[in-house]
């Protein structure tokens, strides 16, 4: 990702005067309609608002000038899932039937990225309700992998992870329910964080599920999502999970955790699941660690066979309740797989319902459980258990169903959202037809700033990956 | 259950995803696809876990209280 500016890269610029907010806006905006008009065209934005987008850039100008920018995000170009509102733009959740009227408020992390100086780039494409992980989005708009557009991006926050892979955006706001940041960001070769649960306020954002869902970042680099956290982590008053959670100690400069002596386990019975180029990858990235001095241990995760049945159960069943309004009116315009997936929602009995997320309770006690016994520092996995796959016609027609790929794409995700606890994913290497993999560390929760220094640390070990075929140099 | 997306099972597409967006949405025949769903991901044998007397949690408790670190103190 050499080529891909990081958000430090535009502070930088903006700081010494080399480049305003204003000229990075323009050159922003040129790049977006780039990789919009390119054959295939990659769909990584619905929206542009451009006259808002300059309007921001010229504050930020003028704030450099003077000497007084608020922090590092100011004047960075950030794109919004279309998932979180924006005052006065439509949010339609890569809905048919979204977008009838217009935000009236601003989602609080849109408000703090804001207050902090950044330019909100528009919002971003995205599996429809957020309901999928590949990004195929048959009724709506589906983003396409910048490295081979052939491929998909993975999903839900499928624009979001295009965007910055492609080179427009160093830093872009997705949402994760069952990996929905993770999962396209290692499809794209590019880094995602799932905060801790109640870490980053949701309040202003369309959730599809509401226990399982996080809002996180998706960036060119690890120091950008420790920027974001910076801004958006701190309670809100309408998302009580928030209202809980400790204060958020600044980051700031992430510093190199040295890897010698830090403790990592991983579970072999899960990562044998994966394809072979991912278990060949990881593989190598565990040898890497330990040559670097990390002890690691195979450990069986409890009710690890249940994970994938557990957060499956709650997505349907959340999204089926979340969605309830919409499917009364406009069940229609649903695509095929969806209402597959959220027909199966509505007949989740109570029961069912109470049974999944007490197994979650005993999981997330577990897990707690096994840190604390060895002192882990993290738990280290595959991002997900396959690569992008081709998007196929049929898919984009009128939707498909393939129930392997739904569980291989979670498969290691859907841990960090059941525990809560905080994930990333970094760029581990690619696969024969040269499309990402990633690698994932999950941590101890809100201790998201460790976590991303020993991911600082982990990612010099990994292989770094060639430029996108559809990539933007904006400066 | 097989997870390696190379090991192919039944893509459902076209008709025969029609047919089950019908079959799933039927007042009748709308359990006998979660069932069949619930089987294909094991949601069954997740469903028969045993909670060794963890019945009492309250599942939708606040996640953060959990979150108290062992070694914190």
């Amino acid at each position: 990702m050499s080529d891909t500016r990081t958000s430090r890269a535009y502070h930088r610029a903006f700081s010494s005067g080399e480049l305003t907010p204003t000229e990075v806006a323009r050159a922003t905006l040129d790049a977006v309609h780039a990789i919009e008009h390119a054959e295939p065209e990659l769909d990584a934005f619905v929206l542009l608002d451009e006259e808002r987008v300059l309007e921001q850039a010229e504050a930020s100008t003028a704030r450099y000038k003077s000497g007084t920018p608020l922090g590092p995000l100011d004047g960075v170009p950030i794109p919004i899932k279309d998932e979180l509102d924006v005052q006065g733009l439509p949010t339609t959740c890569g809905a048919a039937f979204g977008g009838a009227t217009l935000a009236r408020h601003d989602a609080v992390v849109v408000e703090r990225l804001l207050a902090a100086g950044a330019i909100i780039l528009g919002k971003t494409s995205m599996h429809e309700i957020g309901l999928g992980g590949s990004g195929v989005n048959p009724l709506g708009v589906t983003a396409r992998n910048p490295h081979d557009p052939a491929f998909m991006t993975g999903g839900s926050s499928s624009g979001a992870a295009a965007a910055v892979s492609s080179g427009v955006a160093p830093l872009a706001v997705g949402s994760d329910a069952g990996g929905s940041i993770r999962i396209p960001a290692s499809l794209c070769g590019v880094y995602g964080l799932k905060p801790t649960y109640g870490r980053v306020p949701t309040t202003g954002t369309h959730l599809l599920a509401h226990t399982l869902d996080h809002l996180g970042p998706i960036g060119a680099d690890l120091q950008s999502l420790a920027d974001f956290l910076d801004v958006t982590a701190g309670a809100h008053p309408r998302d009580p999970a928030s209202t809980l959670a400790p204060t958020h100690e600044p980051i700031g400069e992430l510093s190199r955790a040295t890897l010698r002596g830090k403790r990592f386990f991983y579970s072999a019975a899960l990562v044998e699941q994966a394809t072979p180029a991912i278990v060949d990858a990881f593989d190598q990235a565990l040898d890497s660690l330990r040559s670097a001095g990390a002890l690691i241990e195979e450990r069986r995760i409890p009710l690890q066979e249940h994970i994938s049945a557990v957060g499956l159960l709650l997505l349907v069943a959340e999204g089926a309740a979340s969605q309830r309004r919409n499917l009364a009116k406009h069940r229609d315009l649903f695509s095929l797989p969806a209402r597959l997936s959220l027909a199966i929602g509505e007949r989740v009995s109570t029961g069912e319902y109470m049974q999944a997320q007490r197994v979650r309770a005993k999981l997330r006690a577990e897990v707690d459980a096994l840190f604390g016994a060895h002192d882990y520092d993290a738990y280290l996995s595959p991002t997900t258990a396959c690569a992008a796959q081709r998007i196929s016609q049929a898919a984009l027609d009128g939707g498909e169903v393939d129930s392997n790929f739904n569980r291989a794409i979670s498969l290691f995700t859907f841990l960090g959202n059941l525990t809560g606890r905080p994930a990333l994913t970094l760029p581990c290497g690619t696969n024969r037809q040269g499309l990402p993999l990633g690698l994932q560390l999950m941590g101890k929760p809100w201790r998201e700033g460790e976590l991303l220094s020993l991911g600082q640390s982990v990612d010099e070990l990994t292989p770094s990956l060639s430029t996108p075929r559809v990539h933007q140099k904006i400066f | 259950m097989p997870t390696n997306p190379n090991n192919k099972g039944p893509i459902l597409r076209g008709k025969a995803l029609e047919v089950a967006v019908k079959t799933a949405e039927a007042p009748i025949t709308g359990s006998l696809v979660k069932e069949l769903f619930f089987r294909q991901l094991g949601i069954s044998d997740m469903l028969a876990v045993d909670l060794d007397g963890r019945e009492a949690i309250t599942p939708l408790a606040p996640i953060c209280h959990a979150y108290e670190e062992p070694n914190d103190e």
